[in-house]
C-alpha cells in the first residue's frame, strides 16, 4: 500500500537503533517524544491517584471537624424560652453539651428524645447539662411545643450571632464543652445518649488522667450520628438551596 | 418485561461489540480477510441492542413500570409525557443509555460510510477501537450502572418524578443529546488517531479522513455547552449562565482541546507538521470527555449539575486510565515516525498564529482542568480544605480570551509562510479603525472598565477582519464564499465575537436588586418597572403545586415567577421568570411569597444587558460549522489530499473536488 | 524619516486614541458601591458552606441567608470588605471561593504561569531550531526521488 509522504531512508546506526539518514538530525530528538510522553503519563497518574482516592463530596462536608476544637468556647447569651436570660458561662465547671437546633427541623426534632435521655442520666450527678440555642427560630410557640412533647427542660436561648462565633452551618450540631470551657468535640447531625456517653466518659478518663487541663485530641468526631449523615444537607427544611 | 428486554438488549450489545472487536482483532492481526470483512457488520446489532434498550427504558417511564428500580426513582404518574421521555437521561443510569444509543449510532454511520474501504488496517482498527469504546459502556450498563434493576419486594405504586429541576423547562430535551452527541463525536476521530498510531500511517491521511467528523463533534459540543447555559440561566435562579462549576469545566475542557485541534490540523495539512502535537490534541479530547464523565458521577466535586453519586466512580476512572496508558504507549512506541519534516519560516504567518493559539488554548485548558481538580489535591496534600471558584477563573482567564480574541483578528489576514509589515499593515487597517472607532464610541457612551472595554474594542477588531475575509470571499465567488472551511470558519469567528462582547456586557454591566413589594407598588432599576399585582397560592398544575406571583414588567406583560412544591416531594423549587429583549434581560424571582395573599412579597431582579446574544451567537455559531462542513471548492489542485489515483489521473473535479479527491487518494492504497 | 511617518502615521495616531480612550474608560470611576452592591461582590465570592457549589449570594439556604444579613450588618457598621470576609472564612473554612495565595494555594496560582512560560519558552527555542535548520541543500539524488514520486 502507498503512503502519500515516502519514508526517509532507515540507516542502522552501530548500535543497531535506527535513525533517519540524511539530514543528521542528533539522536536524542528521537526521545523528546518519549519523554514527554513520560511526563504526561507520571502527571496522569497523580491525578488519578487524587482522584481515586478523594472523598466524595458529601462525605467531606459530613465529617465534622471545627475551628473551635482545643480553643476557648465563645461566649452565648441571650432571652430564654422560658423568661429571662442565661448565658454559657453560667455552666463553668460541668460539661456542657451545646446543641443548636431549631423547631422546624426534622431531626431536631427526632434527637429530642436522646437528649432527653442524656439529661435524666446526669441530672442526679450533676457534672454534665444541656445548653440549648436556637437557629434561626423565631417563634417561642412552636419550640415550647417541642419540649412541652419531648419533656426537655434545659436553658434554650436566642442568640443570634452564636451561629458565626460557632460555625454552625445548619441544625442539629452540637458540641460538647469542658469544665474550664473549652470546646472539645464538634458533632454534625443527631445525637444519640449512648454514643454521648460514651464519648463523655471517654472524655472524663483523659482529663482525669492528664495532670494539666490541656484539651484532649478528642477531635473531630465522625462517630455515630453522622452516619446519619446527610441529615445535615439532606433536610429538609424548606429553602435549602 | 422491560427490564427482560433491556438487560437483554444490553448484554447482546456487550457481546456484540467484544465479538465485533475481536473478529476484527483475528482479521488484523492474523491478515484473515474474511474476519475483517466480517467483524464490522457487528456494529449493527450492537445498535439494534442499544436501541432496543432505549426504547425498553422509555416504554418502562411511559408505562408508569415501577417494577424497574429506575423508574420507581426518576418516574411517576404526575409526570408529563414530555419529562417522562426525557427522564431516561435525567439520572445517571439512564444517561449511559442515552450515551451509548448514540455512540452506536455514530458506529453505525462510520462502518457505512467506509464500507468500501473495509479492507484498510487503518478502518479496520479504527473500528475496532470504537467497538471497544462501546464494550466499556454497555458493560457499565450490566454491571456498575445497570439501568434494569427491578425492585426487590414490593413493588411501589408511584414515584417522584425527575428532580425537579430536570422537569420544568422543555431544554432538558436538547442539551443532554446535544451534549452527548458533541462528546461521543470525539469518539471517531479519536479512534482513527489511535489506529493511525497501530498502522504506523501517522501522515496526513487519518486527519482528512476525519475533519469533518471532528468540526460535526464540535459544533454538537459547542451548541450543547450553550444550551446547557441557557437552561442553568432559565431554570436555576441566580440570573447567571456560567459559574465556572466542576461539571461546566468538565464539558469546557474538550471543547478547548478541540477548537485548539480544529485550528493546529489545519497547519499539519498544508506543512506537514505538528503531527505529534496533533495527535495529542485528539487523544486528549476524548480523554477529556471520559474525565468528565468521571468527575459528573462520581460525586468527588460537588456541583449543581452533578448526578447523584454511584459506584460508577472507580470504573469510569480506570478506563480514564487505561485510555492514557495506551495512548501514551502508543505515541511512545511510534515516536520516531511522528517527526515532522516541515518547519515554520517565520512566527509572523498563518502558522505562527495558530501555534499562538494552540499554546493559549493549551493553557486555558490546564487553568480549567488545574482551578477544577485543585481542591482534592490540596485535601490529598495537606487536609487543606480549598475552594476554587469564579474569582479564581475569571482572572486567570481574562488574559488568555484577550490575547485569543487578538489572535482572531490577525490570523485570518496573515499569510502562510511568511507575512510583511507592509502586507499586514495594509490588511489589518479597516478592522483596526473599526476596533478604535468601537472603544472611543463605547467611552463615549458612559461605558468604564479596562475589561469590558478591551472586549469590545477586540471583539471588533476580530469581526471586522473576518468580516473582510467574507466580503472578500464573495467578491470572489458569489454566494460560495459563505460556503467552505475558511469561510465557514469565519462566520464562526463572529458568533463567538458576539458571544465573547455579550459575555463581557453581562459580567460587567448587570443591575441586582431585592425589593419587598406591597401589592400594586412598583420598584425601578436600571430602567426597567416592576409592579407587584398580587399573589396566586396553590396553583395546581400536572406535577407540582405553584404559588405564583403576578408582576407586570414595564407597564407592559405580567410575568409569574413562583415557588413550587413537586408532587414527588423534596424541598421547593423556585422558577424565574425573564423578559428577553435585545438590549437587556430582565429577570425577576420570587424570595419570599406572602403568607397571606395580602401581604407584602419580596421580588428579586436582575437586569442584564445582551444576555440574548449569548443565544444568538451560538446559532451563528452552528451556521458558520454547518457552512464550513459544506464542501467547498479546492482552490489548490496540488495540495497534498488530491494526489494522483494508481491509474495516472488526477482526481482534481470541480465542485466536488473535495470529497472525491481525499477517496481518491486513499483508494489508490486499496490495490494491494 | 519622511517615509517611515508617512507609512506609520495612521498607526501612530490609532494608536495614542486607543490608549487614551483605554485610559479614560478603564480609570473613571463608578461612584461609591452601594450596600447592596457590596454585600453582593462580598457574598459572590463566598461558596455555601452546605449546599452543592452554589455562592452564598445566590444560594437561598438557610445558612446562606444568615450570612447575607451577617454581611450587611457589617457593611452598614462600616467595617471593609476584607474584614468581613476573613471573619466569614475563619468561622467557615473552605468557603473562600479564591484560593489563598500562600501555603498549598501558591501552586494554583504559580503553576498556570509557570507552564505558561515554559511553553512559549519552548516554542521559543523550536522556532530557533527551525531557523537555523533551515540550510538544507538539495541535492541531485533528493530531485531524482521526488520525480519518482510523482510519476508514481
Amino acid at each position: 500500500m502507498t503512503t502519500t509522504v515516502p519514508e526517509p531512508p532507515v540507516v542502522a546506526g552501530p548500535d543497531g537503533r535506527s535513525r533517519p539518514g540524511a539530514d543528521g538530525v542528533p539522536r536524542r530528538r528521537l526521545r523528546l517524544p518519549l519523554i514527554i510522553a513520560g511526563a504526561v503519563a507520571v502527571v496522569v497518574a497523580l491525578l488519578v491517584a487524587v482522584l481515586a482516592t478523594s472523598k466524595s463530596a458529601t462525605q467531606v462536608e459530613d465529617e465534622a471537624s471545627s475551628v473551635l476544637i482545643g480553643k476557648t468556647a465563645p461566649a452565648i447569651s441571650g432571652p430564654l424560652v422560658s423568661g429571662g436570660a442565661a448565658s454559657l458561662a453560667d455552666d463553668r465547671g460541668k460539661w456542657v453539651l451545646v446543641n443548636f437546633f431549631a423547631s422546624w427541623c426534622v431531626p431536631c426534632q427526632q434527637e429530642q428524645g436522646e437528649l432527653v435521655s442524656f439529661q435524666d442520666r446526669h441530672t442526679s450527678s450533676g457534672d454534665a447539662v444541656i445548653f440549648g440555642v436556637r437557629f434561626d427560630d423565631p417563634d417561642v410557640g412552636p419550640i415550647r411545643a417541642l419540649m412541652d412533647r419531648s419533656g426537655g427542660h434545659w436553658p434554650i436561648v436566642d442568640d443570634s450571632n452564636a451561629k458565626f462565633d460557632w460555625g454552625v452551618t445548619g441544625p442539629p450540631e452540637s458540641f460538647i464543652v469542658d469544665p474550664d470551657g473549652v470546646v472539645v468535640v464538634h458533632i454534625v447531625g443527631q445525637v444519640n445518649a449512648n454514643q454521648l456517653d460514651a464519648l463523655l466518659g471517654r472524655l472524663e478518663a483523659l482529663r482525669g488522667g492528664a495532670s494539666s487541663a490541656g484539651p484532649t485530641t478528642a477531635g473531630p468526631t465522625t462517630a455515630g450520628p453522622t452516619t446519619a449523615g446527610p441529615t445535615t444537607a439532606g433536610p429538609t427544611t424548606a429553602g435549602d438551596g | 418485561m422491560n427490564a427482560t428486554i433491556g438487560t437483554v438488549a444490553v448484554w447482546v450489545g456487550l457481546l456484540a461489540s467484544l465479538a465485533g472487536a475481536g473478529t476484527l482483532a483475528y482479521g488484523l492481526l492474523a491478515d484473515h480477510v474474511i474476519s475483517l470483512r466480517a467483524g464490522r457488520s457487528f456494529a449493527w446489532p450492537m445498535a439494534a441492542a442499544a436501541v432496543f434498550a432505549a426504547l425498553a427504558m422509555e416504554r418502562g417511564l411511559l408505562t408508569n413500570d415501577f417494577s424497574l428500580k429506575y423508574v420507581a426513582a426518576n418516574g411517576g404518574r404526575a409526570t408529563p409525557t414530555f419529562f417522562k421521555i426525557t427522564g431516561m437521561w435525567s439520572a445517571l443510569e439512564g444517561s449511559i443509555i442515552l450515551w451509548t444509543l448514540i455512540l452506536t449510532g455514530y458506529i453505525v454511520v462510520m462502518v457505512v460510510k467506509y464500507r468500501d474501504r473495509w479492507n484498510d488496517p487503518l478502518v479496520g482498527w479504527a473500528t475496532l477501537v470504537t467497538f471497544v469504546v462501546a464494550a466499556f459502556f454497555f458493560y457499565l450498563m450490566v454491571a456498575p450502572a445497570n439501568p434494569f434493576h427491578t425492585s426487590s419486594g414490593a413493588v411501589p405504586t408511584d414515584g417522584p418524578g425527575p428532580n425537579p429541576l430536570l422537569q420544568n423547562h422543555p431544554l432538558v430535551a436538547f442539551h443532554p443529546p446535544m451534549l452527548y452527541l458533541g462528546f461521543v463525536g470525539f469518539t471517531i476521530p479519536f479512534a482513527f488517531a489511535v489506529a493511525s498510531l497501530i498502522t504506523g500511517r501517522v501522515g496526513e491521511g487519518w486527519l482528512v479522513e476525519t475533519r469533518r467528523w471532528t468540526l460535526f463533534a464540535w459544533g454538537f459540543l459547542t451548541i450543547g455547552i450553550l444550551l446547557g447555559a441557557w437552561w442553568s440561566y432559565q431554570v436555576l435562579g441566580w440570573g447567571g449562565y456560567w459559574a465556572w462549576d466542576p461539571v461546566e469545566n468538565a464539558s469546557f475542557l474538550p471543547w478547548l482541546t478541540g477548537t485548539a485541534y480544529l485550528h493546529s490540523v489545519m497547519v499539519q495539512e498544508r506543512r506537514g507538521m505538528l503531527r505529534l502535537w496533533n495527535l495529542s490534541l485528539v487523544l486528549a479530547t476524548f480523554s477529556l470527555t471520559i474525565l468528565g464523565t468521571f468527575l459528573t458521577r462520581s460525586g468527588v466535586l460537588e456541583s449543581v449539575h452533578a448526578f447523584s453519586t454511584s459506584s460508577i466512580g472507580p470504573t469510569l476512572l480506570s478506563f480514564f486510565g487505561l485510555v492514557v496508558a495506551v495512548t501514551v504507549g502508543l505515541i511512545a512506541w511510534r515516536g520516531e515516525r511522528l517527526r515532522s519534516p516541515g518547519s515554520i519560516d517565520s512566527p509572523v504567518s498563518r502558522e505562527g498564529a495558530f501555534l499562538a493559539n494552540n499554546l493559549l488554548f493549551a493553557a486555558f485548558a490546564f487553568v480549567v482542568l488545574l482551578g477544577t481538580v485543585f481542591p482534592l489535591i490540596a485535601e490529598a496534600i495537606n487536609n487543606d480544605k480549598i475552594s476554587v471558584g469564579s474569582p479564581y477563573f475569571d482572572r486567570m482567564t481574562m488574559p488568555i480570551v484577550v490575547a485569543l480574541l487578538f489572535l482572531m483578528a490577525i490570523a485570518p489576514v496573515l499569510p502562510w509562510r511568511k507575512a510583511s509589515a507592509e502586507l499586514l499593515r495594509h490588511r489589518v487597517r479597516w478592522p483596526a479603525l473599526l476596533a478604535v472607532a468601537t472603544i472611543v464610541a463605547c467611552v463615549a457612551f458612559g461605558v468604564r472598565g479596562l475589561n469590558p472595554l478591551l472586549t469590545f474594542g477586540l471583539g471588533a477588531f476580530a469581526a471586522g477582519s473576518a468580516g473582510r475575509q467574507l466580503v472578500l470571499a464573495t467578491r470572489r465567488q458569489g454566494m460560495r464564499g459563505f460556503v467552505g472551511r475558511a469561510n465557514g470558519g469565519m462566520i464562526v469567528h463572529l458568533g463567538v465575537v458576539v458571544i465573547a462582547v455579550a459575555f463581557a456586557a453581562t459580567h460587567s454591566f448587570a443591575h441586582r436588586t431585592e425589593v419587598t413589594l406591597r401589592v400594586g407598588e412598583s420598584d425601578t432599576l436600571a430602567g426597567h418597572t416592576i409592579t407587584y399585582l398580587g399573589i396566586d397560592t396553590n396553583v395546581h398544575h400536572a406535577n407540582r403545586i405553584a404559588t405564583e406571583a403576578r408582576v407586570r414588567i414595564d407597564n407592559g406583560k405580567v410575568y409569574r415567577p413562583a415557588i413550587s412544591q413537586y408532587v414527588g416531594g423534596g424541598s421547593t423549587v423556585g422558577t424565574p421568570s425573564v423578559r428577553s429583549t435585545l438590549r437587556d434581560d430582565v429577570y425577576i424571582t420570587l424570595v419570599d411569597a406572602p403568607t397571606k395573599p395580602g401581604d407584602p412579597a419580596t421580588i428579586g431582579m436582575i437586569v442584564q444587558p445582551l444576555i440574548i446574544w449569548l443565544w444568538i451567537g451560538g446559532g451563528i455559531v452552528a451556521v458558520g460549522t454547518a457552512l464550513a462542513a459544506w464542501p467547498g471548492r479546492r482552490r489548490n489542485p496540488i495540495a497534498p489530499v488530491s494526489a494522483p489515483l494508481a491509474d495516472g489521473s488526477t482526481a482534481r473535479s470541480e465542485g466536488r473536488a473535495a470529497p472525491g479527491a481525499r477517496t481518491g487518494a486513499i483508494t489508490a492504497g486499496t490495490s494491494r | 524619516m519622511q517615509t517611515f511617518l508617512r507609512r506609520w502615521l495612521l498607526w501612530l495616531v490609532l494608536a495614542v486614541v486607543l490608549v487614551g480612550a483605554l485610559v479614560i474608560g478603564a480609570t473613571r470611576t463608578s461612584g461609591r458601591p452601594t450596600t447592596q452592591q457590596r454585600v453582593r461582590h462580598i457574598t459572590s465570592q463566598l461558596r455555601c458552606p452546605v449546599c452543592d457549589g452554589e455562592t452564598v449570594a445566590e444560594s437561598n439556604a438557610t445558612i446562606s441567608q444568615d450570612i447575607r444579613t451577617l454581611v450587611q450588618q457589617r457593611v452598614e457598621q462600616g467595617q471593609s470588605d476584607g474584614q468581613i470576609t476573613s471573619y466569614v472564612v475563619h468561622q467557615f473554612p473552605g468557603t473562600l471561593l479564591t484560593p489563598p495565595a500562600s501555603g498549598v494555594g501558591i501552586i494554583v496560582w504559580a503553576l498556570p504561569v509557570v507552564a505558561f512560560v515554559a511553553a512559549a519558552a519552548g516554542l521559543g527555542f523550536t522556532f530557533v531550531r527551525w531557523r537555523s535548520r533551515a540550510g538544507v541543500e538539495v541535492t541531485d539524488a533528493d530531485r531524482a526521488l521526488v520525480e519518482e514520486a510523482l510519476r508514481r
